[in-house]
């Protein structure tokens, strides 16, 4: 244990590089959070006055459709991905007792990743998006991303292998499978549609499978990882059925590498492929039903403890939203539904659920429960967590709850032919300022997150400030046991 | 499931399977596509956009226009695209096939523009619309684009493509608002877009 990566830093052992490596991870992409969220505050507020002053109308880097490219890319690459993979390094080095030799180079690669992601971000709001989602960076700019992500992910891997190691432990599969899909699927939309510039009908149809990719087989399989450590470890039991834990896995995998068309149902697209699409959106209950059973049998009778831990508590709350947002995609999928739901607010619903959500939700979990452990600190405000926490699930219920109705107002006024357009515009006037106000709350949520990590990072750790956040002293992680 | 390898195999092997259905199938099989050339008029669909218009995708892309705006028509049984005159038939892959970028958008926060180059030809209608939307419309949804024209001075005579506007959008007098470059290209490329011609596979509903 004394060499591993995450073995706890105490008095006088000095932090390691790839300590810091990941440390800068989890703290660059906290500050991305809050960037990404300020640009969708600020987006918002946009789509519902679109030529007033506050919201910058005329200001060409500040157009609406530069901000929310801004938006969506600070938010998955600089966030959800450049965070998963701190927290992922992290966990991975600990549940296969590997020590990370190659500090230097995730460093570097953290830095190609930011750099790349800042100038990226410059040149779309500068008027270079190239208008494909999530592709919008200028592909010379994104082959940084690309670059810094193989780097990882070959060393990752190449390291395990060096070692023979074996997968010892749940959250181990969905690890190492969502890095395995991260690669190609990354891979996919570089190479394919940007650098080989795939035009015509075969544009979309792959670059909605890879926006889909990056969400359910590297950000959610992350997320998945994660829950199944905070979980157990949370409660102190271990994973409850591992049988229940391979039907999960390898169902999600299967079913969801299918799901990739979801934005374009009823577009030019050959009906199979739609199909599929749709049936495999339905199938998708029934891995996570499974994942569902696993975790609630394991929290059984303790969920009251998800309320000092925060970390656990994130990951719960975050796994419920999860579930929401499955249900969710299964029920606007079917034709009649997305009949009136396509085109319209309720499809940010799944966004809000999954990615603002789960995905968030689990990582904030996931830091506040690294930095500690990895730098040695504690957390000095838990009265701040508490509210952030609150915040955060207040604005993500009401933004979804506003997305699905609105949608639905949106959905049948666009249904309707003999409604006028600009007639549905104004209907959907009072969804956007609710919208904009939800998004404000998640925005300062984030804030206060950011604000508890700089507050942390600030003081040495102590047995005090450690018990307030969570009171569950650190043990082996109940999960790892179970399946050695 | 201890061991890596066949773990990794596993994986890998799902991975493909999606892989090879939803990227490598469109892939191929769009790259078949070829245009439709009608036996007795020998009309070839789709025609393709004329070279004025292929630069003002750039723009249309560049200003994020696709985050509001969808480009395909639904069949009149999946949404109320036709019925809304957005088109008179849905759209269908070949549809897409000489274009470099294609912009279907998720969004209706704005209407579909598929066919708006049918519905509005007028350029200096557009160059309004873009320049200020508030004076086709108090309410509109859509942002101001000022910065796709040139305000200056007038010497000699007014341009012929000077915008004609009036109250509060006005240029002071002795001055004009001119669409710039950019914005003449992407008018180009708004006004090119025109599905409406036939397609043996996508028949126009009957009523
Ligand atoms: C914030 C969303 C939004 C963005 C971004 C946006 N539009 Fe619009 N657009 C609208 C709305 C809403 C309308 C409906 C008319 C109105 O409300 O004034 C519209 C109408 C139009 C129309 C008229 C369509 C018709 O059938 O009458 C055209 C053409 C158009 N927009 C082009 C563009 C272009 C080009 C861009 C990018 C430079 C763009 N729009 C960006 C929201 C948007």
């Amino acid at each position: 244990m004394i060499n591993d990566t995450a073995a706890p830093l105490r008095a006088g052992r000095t932090l390691r590089l790839s300590q810091a490596a990941i440390a800068f991870y989890l703290l660059t992409g906290t500050a991305w959070l809050i960037i990404a969220s300020l640009f969708w505050w600020l987006n918002t507020a946009q789509a519902f006055a679109p030529n007033a002053r506050y919201a910058f109308a005329g200001v060409p880097w500040l157009t609406y459709g530069r901000v929310w490219p801004a938006f969506t890319n600070t938010f998955v690459f600089g966030w959800a991905s450049l965070t998963g993979l701190g927290v992922a390094l992290y966990f991975v080095s600990r549940l296969s007792r590997l020590s990370w030799r190659a500090g230097v180079m995730i460093l570097t690669a953290g830095i190609i990743w930011n750099l790349s992601l800042v100038l990226g971000l410059w040149h779309v709001l500068g008027g270079g998006s190239t208008g494909r989602e999530l592709l919008e960076i200028n592909p010379s700019i994104s082959f940084g991303l690309f670059l810094a992500a193989v780097l990882i992910i070959t060393w990752l891997l190449v390291e395990f292998w060096a070692y023979r190691n074996e997968l010892r432990s749940v959250p181990l599969w969905y690890l190492m499978a969502a890095l395995l899909c991260f690669i190609w699927v990354f891979t996919t939309g570089q190479v394919i549609v940007n650098s080989w510039h795939t035009g015509g009908p075969t544009q979309p149809a792959i670059q909605s499978w890879y926006v889909n990719g990056l969400y359910q087989l590297w950000l959610v399989p992350l997320a998945l990882g994660a829950a199944y450590i905070l979980i157990p470890e949370g409660v102190q039991r271990p994973v409850y059925s591992l049988a229940l834990a391979r039907i999960g896995f390898w169902g999600y995998g299967a079913i969801a590498v299918w799901a990739g068309l979801f934005s374009f149902l009823g577009g030019p697209f050959p009906a199979w492929m739609q199909t599929v699409t749709i049936v495999a959106n339905v199938l998708l209950i029934l891995p996570v039903l499974a994942l569902f059973a696993n975790f609630h049998r394991t929290l059984n009778g303790r969920y009251g403890l998800a309320g000092p831990n925060l970390p656990l508590r994130f990951a719960v709350t975050g796994f419920f939203l999860f579930v929401a947002a499955t249900f969710w995609s299964a029920f606007v999928s079917f034709r009649t539904v997305d009949f009136i739901f396509h085109f319209t607010l309720g499809m940010e619903a799944r966004w809000t659920l999954l990615l603002a959500g789960f995905v968030s939700f689990t990582l904030i979990g996931s830091v506040y429960y690294v930095l500690p452990r990895l730098l040695d600190r504690g957390w000095l405000a838990p009265g701040m967590m508490r509210l952030q926490f609150w915040l955060a699930s207040v604005g993500v219920g009401l933004l979804a709850l506003d997305q699905v109705v609105g949608g639905l107002v949106q959905g049948y006024g666009l249904a309707d032919a003999k409604i006028e357009f600009s007639a549905v515009v104004d209907i959907i006037r009072p969804f956007l300022l609710v919208r904009f106000v939800a998004v404000g709350m998640l925005f300062f949520s984030y804030l206060l997150f950011g604000l508890s990590v700089l507050l942390s990072m600030c003081f040495r750790y102590s047995e005090r400030t450690r018990t307030t956040a969570e009171p569950v002293a650190p043990v082996e992680t109940p999960a790892e046991v179970s399946v050695a | 499931m201890k061991r890596f390898t066949p773990y990794l195999l596993g994986v890998l092997g799902l991975f493909l399977l999606g892989w090879l259905g939803m990227v490598y199938y469109p892939y191929m099989a769009f790259a078949e596509l070829r245009p439709d050339r009608d036996s007795t008029t020998n009309e070839v669909t789709p025609p393709g956009l004329p070279g004025t218009a292929v630069q003002g995708f750039r723009v249309y892309a560049a200003n994020g226009c696709v985050e509001c705006h969808s480009q395909y028509v639904r069949d009149k049984n999946e949404g109320a695209d036709i019925d809304r005159k957005w088109g008179n038939r849905r759209t269908v892959a070949r549809d897409y096939m000489n274009d470099g970028d294609v912009f279907l958008g998720s969004s209706r926060l704005g209407p579909d523009l598929t066919n708006v180059g049918a519905r509005q030809k007028d350029a200096a209608w557009y160059y309004k619309l873009l320049y200020r939307p508030t004076s086709l419309n108090a309410e509109s949804g859509m942002p101001a684009y000022p910065w796709l024209f040139i305000k200056r001075k007038i010497a000699g005579q007014p341009s012929a493509d000077a915008l004609q506007l009036a109250g509060e959008d006005a240029p002071p007098p002795g001055w004009e608002v001119v669409p710039n470059n950019d914005a003449r290209e992407l008018v180009g490329y708004l006004r090119a877009l025109n599905r409406t011609y036939p397609l043996p596979e996508a028949p126009e509903p009957k009523e």
